[in-house]
């Protein structure tokens, strides 16, 4: 009897637990102490900077030593300019998704973080409601940076017609453009005007190929990101996810570049680059030493590019040159 | 009176060669580790992992230990936590499997059923973010690394089991000669449980010495870095280069970096000083992995 009274009672618990969870689970509350409701902006007495929180994305080994050096230089600007101060919180870049998942999902206050289709997913977070609307603040607030860009651009940013991030300087115009080693772009006698199709970039590397280079680096195909550059398909939830905006068409459409005649025909010179040994048969798992490179496709031309890929090939003379039109 | 040697027979033949079969497989994948953290990268991607380095080369351990003050502050920070931790977890733990071990103790199976519950059910990971961060205050201190993992159920019935295979006659007879309870837990019930407590000890150990995943989402401060994480951001930062070369635009090429030398020597300077610690311990822990099948 009294064994039976104990497991009665047992069971009259647990199903009160179980209630609880489930009028919790049911909750409108984002839950968290403190939401990011932007309400905090300045606060009650004005006398006393604002500290920002700001998540940055660190990509390095290890977070610098001297980074608290950078942020008092920060402070010393900002608090004479907006009365605020800013409080980074770094992150090694290989765990800043991981850890801003965590702190848009718990709801954690913070103010500023890096975001964008291919880490820290914008669009996501604008669905999980980690990011406030500041379409109407922009205007008013930041009427020079809303000024600085043309409402095309800002489009880009907007979810169902809202903003939800301030857009930052970086190159916006994407320009295919090839690397070439510039000694075997010499000997193979070939002109810049050969490259303007893949069949001219195939003979180059086939050239590369019979005639002493380092077959393990000759070239890596496509870049991953490039589907703007070379296609003119502006990807909307990053480059492997189907469905982009075919702005190189008359009237832009969103299509899945899968079943896009060029994008196909593209992989096909892909498959034929790794048939013929171009693209080592080990790509997948080993890494490309671009110092050793003969013939790269760049989705980024830009006018300092020969220094910047010379240096990254340890000083091998780099030629670089754009290859088709560009895109924004 | 003359010893006659027995002749081995077939089944102890078998049983033997099962066994040594068994610490081979125990024994040389470590071996194959430490050989590749010793290999050049080149060679481990073009011959593979061997029990002799192809071609030996230091370049893992030079890249890893580049700035040696982050290796040793990161010891230093691991092995404060290790120590200070399992001293205070297993006091905790001592304390709590005592009184659950006295059969006399009336609030024995409730308390039990409460441990036991927390093993099956837990709050989640954001509503322990923000109990440590936003109510205990503990993001970004170093006992953040000491404090969520004080008290493991597991243990606590391990030691339990321990205690009471202490006779119960040794307590009446203390508690005759005019013992309270203190004494007879740190006079009798320690002193006669300690394979129990090496287990434990071990167990916690290697719980603090191990742990990556608190660090990486309650720590900022580059200087409370434990060893783990340490070595995870390592490896998870050359991965990173090697899979977004062309997306950071970076000067960096990933060949310059070692991938897989790397990550053994992250294992070989990780469980290095384990391997001591195990050796110290190992009298104590054969003894201890069956005491959760045993009772009184």
């Amino acid at each position: 009897m009294r064994g039976r009274i104990t497991k009665k009672k047992a069971a009259a618990a647990f199903c009160l637990c179980m209630f609880c969870f489930l009028l919790a689970g049911c909750s409108g509350d984002k839950g968290g102490v403190a939401i990011n409701d932007g309400s905090g902006n300045l606060t009650d007495d004005e006398s006393q900077p604002y500290e920002i929180d700001y998540w940055i994305a660190v990509e390095a080994a290890g977070i610098p030593k001297d980074l608290s050096l950078v942020e008092a230089e920060i402070n010393r600007i900002v608090t004479k300019k907006i009365n605020a101060t800013v409080k980074l919180h770094p992150v090694l870049v290989g765990d800043y998704e991981n850890r801003m998942q965590l702190v848009v999902n718990a709801g954690d206050k913070f103010d500023l973080c890096f975001t964008s289709p291919w880490m820290n997913n914008y669009a996501k977070n604008v669905r999980l409601e980690g990011f406030w609307d500041i379409t109407d603040l922009l205007p008013e607030y930041a009427p020079k940076t809303w000024a600085l860009y043309d409402e095309r651009i800002w489009s880009a940013a907007r979810v169902e017609g809202r903003i939800y991030g301030s857009i930052n300087r970086q190159i916006m115009a994407r320009t295919p453009g090839v690397t070439l080693d510039r000694a075997m772009y010499e000997a193979s006698g070939m002109t810049q005007e050969d490259f303007k199709t893949l069949d001219g970039f195939t003979e180059f590397l086939a050239y590369c190929y019979n005639n002493g280079a380092d077959r393990a680096n000759i070239t890596q195909g496509y870049d991953p990101q490039g589907l703007i550059a070379f296609f003119g398909f502006d990807d909307i939830n990053g480059a492997s996810c189907p469905g982009v905006v075919d702005v190189s068409a008359d009237k832009p459409a969103v299509i899945n570049q899968f079943e896009s005649e060029k994008f196909r025909n593209a992989l096909k010179y892909s498959v034929d680059w790794y048939k013929k040994g171009y693209i080592p048969a080990d790509a997948l798992t080993a890494a490309f030493d671009f110092s050793k490179s003969y013939g790269l496709l760049s989705s980024t031309w830009k006018p300092s590019q020969e220094g910047e890929d010379t240096l990254r090939r340890k000083g091998r003379a780099s030629i670089c040159f754009p290859i088709g039109p560009s895109y924004m | 009176m003359m010893m006659h040697k027995r002749k081995p027979t077939l089944s102890s033949i078998v049983i033997y060669a099962a066994l040594i079969a068994f610490v081979l497989f125990c024994i040389l994948p470590f071996a194959l580790v430490l050989s590749s953290s010793f290999s050049d990268e080149e060679a481990l991607k073009e011959y593979g992992i061997g029990f002799f380095p192809r071609e030996f080369s230091l370049e893992a351990y030079r890249y890893a230990f580049q700035y040696p003050d982050d290796i040793l502050n990161a010891y230093g920070v691991t092995v404060f936590v290790t120590v200070v931790g399992t001293v205070l977890n297993l006091l905790l733990t001592v304390l709590i499997a005592y009184p659950l071990s006295k059969q006399d103790f009336r609030w024995r199976r409730p308390m039990s059923f409460y441990l036991f519950f927390t093993m099956l059910f837990n709050g989640g990971l954001v509503p322990t973010y923000l109990l440590l961060k936003n109510y205990l205050h503990l993001y970004d201190t170093i006992w953040v690394l000491i404090l969520p993992l004080l008290i493991v159920p597991g243990n606590v019935f391990i030691m339990r089991v321990f205690f009471q295979g202490v006779p119960r006659s040794l307590y009446e007879s203390a508690v005759i000669d005019g013992a309270g309870e203190w004494t007879m837990l740190f006079r009798i019930g320690i002193p006669l449980s300690k394979a129990g407590i090496a287990t434990v000890t071990f167990f916690i150990i290697l719980l603090y010495w191990n742990d990556t995943f608190t660090g990486l989402l309650f720590l900022e401060d580059p200087k409370l870095t434990p060893l783990q994480l340490l070595l995870n951001q390592l490896v998870n930062y050359v991965q990173y280069v090697q899979q977004n070369a062309v997306v950071s635009g970076g000067m960096i090429s990933a060949a310059d970096l070692p991938d897989k030398s790397l990550m053994f020597a992250m294992c070989v300077i990780a469980t290095g000083p384990m391997l001591f610690v195990f050796s110290f311990f190992q009298k104590y822990f054969v003894r201890g992995l069956t005491a959760g099948a045993l009772k009184e």
